[in-house]
C-alpha cells in the first residue's frame, strides 16, 4: 500500500512536470560536459572509450533529431562513474539480431514447390552403380554392387545435384535435361541384358575418359576408375569393371595398375604437407615439397588442358600420359619415402633429412641421372640455407638462439668466470654415442665453426669486435648452380664439391675473426709481455735478479732465522727484485708459502734439506684473455721448475759462500783431509753447475724460444693453446720432473743436500779446530806466563785472519748480505752421532759417487727406453754427467 | 503500384533511421554507464520528445531505482 501511495505521489509529480514549461536544456553545457568527459577518459588512458564516445557523438551530429541535447542531458544525469565502470565490451550486449525482413525460407515451402525434394532419401549418397535408371523417378534402390562402387565421383555428383536444384528453383521440371545427363553418365549403367546384370562384361569407357580419371586420381581426388580400399598398403586399387574398347582388358589393367602405384606416395606427401611444423628446418622442407607438388599439379593441369582445349592436333594417348606422369612423379616417389622417415624421427634430429638428401644427390650423380641429380641438389641447397642460418649467426655474432636443439653448439647457462670462458662456456653437442650432433657432411668444418664463434664472443668481451655484416656480401653463394655448375664440374663428385664450397664459406668468416683475435691478444692484451714475465719469474731468466731474490732467503735459513718463510717478507724480496724487469708488474706478483710438514718446522731441520724450499710458491696474476692460453693448470708445472731451480741455487749458494782464497784448512788438517774436502767440494760444485747449465741452456732456453716463435705463427686460438701445452709438457719432461723420472729427481735432490752437509761439516770442523786452537793457545799462554814470557797478541792474530776472511767476504757480498758464520750451527749437531770431519767427508764422497752414477745411468737408461724427443736431452745430460765422473770409477757399457 | 510502394519505402527508411538513432543513444548511454536498457531508453526518449524536463526525468528515474532496490531488499529479507 505504501508503494502504491508513493507511486501515486510520483506520477503526480510527473504530471506537474509534464505541464510545466521548462526551458530547453543548455545545449552548450551538454556539449561541454561531454567534451570534458572525453578528455578525462583520454587522460586516464581509456582511449578506446573516448574514441567510441566521440564516434557516437559525431554520428548524432548528422541526424536531425531536435531533442538530442535533452536526451544527452538525461544520459549525463544518469551516468554513474563512467571512468571506472564503463567497459567497451558492454556495447556488444546491445546489439540485436537483425529483424526478419520477411518470412523465412522454409524447407517445407521448397518441398511443396518441387516434388523431387519431398522424399528424405534425397540426401543419401547417389549410387551411380545402381540398377538401370532409365525410369523417371529418382529411385534410390540399393544396388548389389554398392560396396564396391561406393565412392562416387564427387564432382559429378555435385554437378548433378546443383543442376537439379537450379532446375527446381526455376520451377520448371527440366526432366529432359536430366535424362540427357544421366545418359551421358554411362558408368551408371551396369551392362545388363534383359534386366540381368553381367559382371564379367566391363563397362566401356573412352580413352579420353580414362585419361581424365587418371589425372583426377593423381591430383588426389577420388575417382570411379580407382577404388579406395581404405588401409590397404596401396590405398587404392584399379577397378576391374571398366575397359577400353580397343584395348585388351589385361593391357588396360596393366596400365592403370601401374599408374595406381603413384597414388600412395602422392597421398603421403600431400597429407604431410598439410601438417603444421614448428622447426624451421622442417618447415623449409615442407615448403619445398609443397612447391614441387604444385609444379606437379601444374603439369597435370597442363596435360588436362591439352586434352580439353586441344590446341592443334593432339593425340589422346593413355600411354603418353603414363610416360609423362612417370617422369614427373619419380622424384616425388623418392621424396615421399624420405618424408615418412623424417616424420618418424625425433624433432631434434631434423637435420637427418639433410643427410638423406645429400646421399640421394650423391647417388643420383653416381648413376649419371642428371635430372634427378639436379632436382635433389637444388632441394638440398634450399633446405641447407635454413640450416646455415644459426651457423651464420654464431660465426658472425657469437650468439645462439635459445632452445635451439637442432644446432650442434650449446651454451652452458650457468655463470662461468672469464678465465674458463674459452674452455667451458660453450659446448659441442654430441649424441650419447659420442658422434657429433650434426649432419655427416658438416663434421669436418664443425671445429672451425666452433672456434670462430668463440673468438667472436671473446672479441666482443674485449670490446674489439667490428661487425662482420659487411662480410655477408663476400661470403660465397651456396646454391646448386654455383657449387655444382654442370659446365665446370660435371665429373666431380658432389661430396667433394660440397666440402670445398662449405670450406670456403667457413673460411671466409673464420679467418677474419681468428686473425683479429690473435692480433688483439698479442697487442692489446700483451701476450708477449706476459710470456716474458712468466719466463722471468718462473724460469729465472735473469740470473742476477734471481740471485738477488734467493740470497736473503738462503742467508736467513743459514742464520736460523725463522722468518725465512714469512710470506710478506719474501713477497717484498720478490717484488723489489723482479719488479725491476719491465715486463713484470710487481703488484701482480705474490709469494705464497705452503705449510711445512711437521718434522721440518724447526728452522734447523728445514735448512738441511733443499726439499723444504719447494714451499715457496710464486703467484703471478694474468689478465683473463691471456689466461685462455696460459692456463692456470700450467702454473703447477711452472712452479715445479721454479722450485727445482731454486733448490739448485741453494746448493751452489752454500758451496760458494766461502771463497777459498787461502788454504785455511792447511793449518790444522792433514793433507788427505784437505784433498778430500777440496775434492768433494769441487765435485759438488761441478755437479750443480752442470745441472743448472743443462736445465737452462739445453732445456729451457731453446724450448721457450721455439714456443714463442710457434705461438706467433699459430693459426687460431686453439692452436696456440696446444702449442703452449706441448711446450709445458716438453720442458717438464726434459727437466727430469716428469713422472717417469721421479726417482732420479729424488736422487738429485739428495746430491744437492750433500752440499749443505759438506759445508755444515766443514763449519763444524773449523769451529772445532778453532776451539782446539784457542785451547792450545790458552795452555801455551799459561805455560808462557808461568815461564814469564810475553804472550803474543793472540786475539789480534786470530782476529786478523778471521777479519780478513770476513772482509773478503764482505767485499764480494752485496750490502744486505748477512755476515753468516756457519760455525753457529755446530750446536745443532749435538743430537747426531759425533763423526769426525774425515769420516763425514768420506761418507759424503761415497754417497756422491753412488748417487751421481745412479743418476747418470738412470737417465741414460730412460733415454734408451723412451723414444720421444726428451730422450735426446736425457741422453745429453747423461753424457755430461758421465764425463765428470772419475775415470777409475766409470764403468764401461 | 509505385506510389504505395514509395510510401512503404519511405516509412521503412524512416523507421530504420529512427532505430539507428536509438541505437546510437543506447551506445552512448552504455559508455556513460547510465544503466538504461533499450526499452527504458526508448520510453525516456518518447517522454522527452513529449516535453518532459530531462533533469526532472533523471531525478524520477533515480527515485524509482532507489524504490526498486528497497523493495527488492524487503523481498529478500522476507524470504530468509
Amino acid at each position: 500500500m505504501a508503494h502504491i501511495a508513493k507511486l501515486g505521489a510520483l506520477t503526480d509529480e510527473l504530471v506537474v512536470l509534464l505541464t510545466s514549461t521548462s526551458p530547453k536544456a543548455n545545449q552548450f553545457d551538454v556539449e561541454n560536459r561531454l567534451d570534458g568527459l572525453e578528455e578525462k577518459l583520454a587522460v586516464y588512458n581509456e582511449d578506446l572509450l573516448a574514441n567510441a564516445l566521440k564516434k557516437r557523438r559525431d554520428a548524432l551530429v548528422g541526424s536531425d533529431q531536435k531533442w538530442v541535447p535533452e536526451i544527452l542531458h538525461l544520459l549525463l544525469e544518469l551516468s554513474d562513474k563512467p571512468l571506472s565502470k564503463s567497459r567497451l565490451e558492454d556495447l556488444d550486449f546491445n546489439k540485436e539480431l537483425p529483424p526478419d525482413t520477411g518470412p523465412n525460407l522454409r524447407w517445407e515451402d521448397l518441398a511443396a514447390e518441387d516434388p523431387l525434394l519431398r522424399s528424405n532419401s534425397v540426401w543419401k549418397n547417389v549410387d551411380f552403380g545402381a540398377e538401370s535408371s532409365e525410369d523417371d523417378d529418382f529411385d534410390d534402390t540399393q544396388s548389389k554392387l554398392s560396396e564396391l562402387t561406393e565412392p562416387t565421383d564427387d564432382s559429378n555428383f555435385v554437378e548433378n545435384f546443383t543442376s537439379l536444384l537450379e532446375e527446381s528453383s526455376i520451377k520448371d521440371a527440366a526432366i529432359e535435361d536430366l535424362k540427357k545427363i544421366r545418359k551421358a553418365q554411362f558408368w551408371q549403367k551396369d551392362p545388363s541384358v534383359s534386366g540381368a546384370r553381367l559382371t564379367t562384361v566391363k563397362k566401356p569407357m573412352s580413352e579420353l575418359q580414362a585419361i581424365r580419371e587418371v589425372l583426377f586420381m593423381l591430383s588426389g581426388y577420388p575417382t570411379s576408375l580407382f577404388e579406395d580400399v581404405g588401409d590397404a598398403p596401396n590405398g587404392i586399387i584399379a577397378s576391374t569393371s571398366y575397359a577400353l574398347k580397343h584395348v585388351s582388358i589385361d593391357g588396360f589393367q596393366h596400365v592403370i595398375r601401374d599408374l595406381a602405384k603413384h597414388w600412395p606416395s602422392l597421398k603421403t606427401l600431400r597429407s604431410w604437407v598439410e601438417k603444421e611444423q614448428t622447426i624451421p628446418l622442417v618447415q623449409v622442407l615442407r615448403n619445398a615439397i609443397a612447391a614441387r607438388l604444385d609444379i606437379f599439379d601444374m603439369t597435370l593441369t597442363d596435360l588436362q588442358h591439352k586434352c580439353v582445349v586441344m590446341p592443334g592436333d593432339v593425340v589422346v594417348s593413355l600411354l603418353q600420359i603414363q610416360s609423362d606422369v612417370n617422369k614427373n612423379a619419380r622424384p616425388l616417389l623418392r621424396l615421399s619415402r624420405m618424408v615418412t622417415d623424417v616424420s618418424g624421427g625425433s624433432q631434434t634430429h631434423a637435420f637427418r633429412y639433410l643427410e638423406m638428401l645429400f646421399d640421394e644427390t650423391c647417388n643420383y650423380q653416381l648413376h649419371g641421372d642428371d635430372e634427378m641429380y639436379s632436382y635433389f641438389g637444388t632441394l638440398f641447397f634450399e633446405c641447407f640455407q635454413v640450416y646455415l642460418r644459426p651457423i651464420r649467426r654464431w660465426m658472425e655474432e657469437g650468439e645462439l638462439m635459445q632452445n635451439d636443439k637442432v644446432f650442434f653448439i650449446s651454451e652452458v647457462l650457468s655463470a662461468t668466470d672469464l678465465g674458463t670462458l674459452w674452455k667451458s662456456k660453450f659446448k659441442i653437442r654430441k649424441t650419447p654415442a659420442g658422434v657429433l650432433h650434426a649432419p655427416v657432411f658438416m663434421h669436418a668444418s664443425a671445429c672451425k665453426i666452433f672456434t670462430t664463434g668463440k673468438s667472436v664472443v671473446v672479441l666482443k668481451l674485449l670490446n674489439r669486435f667490428r661487425h662482420l655484416s659487411g662480410s655477408r656480401n663476400d661470403e660465397p653463394l651456396l646454391n646448386f648452380n654455383v657449387v655444382c655448375s654442370p659446365l665446370n664440374f660435371q665429373l666431380a663428385p658432389f661430396s667433394e664439391l660440397f666440402n670445398m664450397a662449405i670450406d670456403n664459406w667457413v673460411k671466409s668468416k673464420h679467418q677474419f675473426a681468428s686473425l683479429t683475435l690473435r692480433k688483439t691478444l698479442f697487442e692489446s692484451c700483451n701476450l708477449h709481455e706476459s710470456l716474458n714475465a712468466i719466463s722471468s719469474l718462473y724460469l729465472l731468466d735473469d740470473g742476477a735478479i734471481a740471485a738477488q731474490f734467493v740470497a736473503p732467503i738462503f742467508d736467513k735459513l743459514d742464520t736460523l732465522d725463522p722468518s725465512w718463510n714469512d710470506r710478506h717478507t719474501v713477497t717484498e724480496y720478490a717484488q723489489s727484485t723482479f719488479g725491476i724487469l719491465p715486463c713484470v708488474a710487481s703488484d701482480h706478483l705474490q709469494i705464497l708459502i705452503r705449510s711445512l710438514p711437521r718434522k721440518y718446522e724447526a728452522v734447523e731441520k728445514c735448512r738441511r734439506s733443499v726439499k723444504t724450499l719447494a714451499v715457496i710458491e710464486m703467484k703471478y696474476m694474468l689478465s683473463w684473455p691471456v689466461q685462455i692460453i696460459l692456463k692456470p693448470a700450467s702454473k703447477i708445472s711452472y712452479q715445479k721448475i721454479f722450485s727445482f731451480l731454486v733448490q739448485i741455487r741453494r746448493s751452489s749458494h752454500i758451496l760458494q759462500r766461502r771463497r777459498i782464497v787461502e788454504d785455511t784448512l792447511g793449518r790444522t788438517n792433514s793433507t788427505d783431509e784437505r784433498a778430500l774436502y777440496y775434492y768433494v767440494r769441487t765435485r759438488l760444485l761441478w755437479f750443480t753447475q752442470t745441472l743448472y747449465n743443462y736445465l737452462t741452456a739445453v732445456v729451457l732456453e731453446p724450448n721457450t724460444r721455439a714456443m714463442k716463435l710457434t705461438l706467433r705463427d699459430a693459426d687460431d686460438l686453439d692452436a696456440m693453446i696446444i702449442v703452449h701445452e706441448t711446450y709445458m709438457k716438453t720442458i717438464l719432461d726434459q727437466a727430469l720432473l716428469g713422472s717417469k723420472l721421479e726417482l732420479i729427481h729424488m736422487s738429485i735432490l739428495k746430491i744437492l743436500d750433500q752440499s749443505i752437509q759438506l759445508e755444515d761439516a766443514q763449519a763444524a770442523n773449523s769451529s772445532e779446530t778453532r776451539a782446539l786452537k784457542s785451547q792450545q793457545r790458552d795452555r801455551m799462554d799459561l805455560s808462557m806466563a808461568s815461564l814469564g814470557l810475553q804472550t803474543p797478541a793472540k786475539s789480534s792474530k786470530y782476529a786478523y785472519s778471521f777479519r780478513r776472511s770476513t772482509r773478503v767476504r764482505d767485499a764480494e757480498s752485496s750490502d744486505d748480505e748477512l755476515n753468516v758464520d756457519l760455525s753457529i750451527l755446530t750446536s745443532t749437531y749435538d743430537e747426531e752421532d759425533e763423526v769426525s770431519f774425515v769420516e763425514a767427508l768420506w761418507k759424503i764422497r761415497a754417497d756422491y759417487d753412488r748417487l751421481v752414477r745412479f743418476v747418470a745411468s738412470g737417465v741414460r737408461g730412460a733415454a734408451r727406453a723412451s723414444g720421444g724427443e726428451e730422450s735426446k736431452s736425457w741422453d745429453l745430460f747423461g753424457e755430461m754427467l758421465e764425463s765428470g765422473l772419475d775415470i777409475k770409477t766409470v764403468s764401461w757399457k | 503500384m509505385p506510389p504505395e510502394y514509395d510510401a512503404r519505402q519511405d516509412k521503412q527508411a524512416r523507421a530504420a533511421q529512427a532505430k539507428q538513432v536509438v541505437d546510437i543513444f543506447l551506445e552512448i548511454s552504455t559508455l556513460l554507464n547510465s544503466e538504461l536498457d533499450r526499452e527504458t531508453l526508448s520510453v525516456c526518449i518518447s517522454l522527452i520528445e513529449n516535453g518532459i524536463n530531462p533533469e526532472a526525468l533523471a531525478g524520477v528515474v533515480r527515485e524509482l531505482r532507489k524504490e526498486g532496490e528497497e523493495i527488492k531488499k524487503e523481498i529478500r529479507g522476507g524470504q530468509e
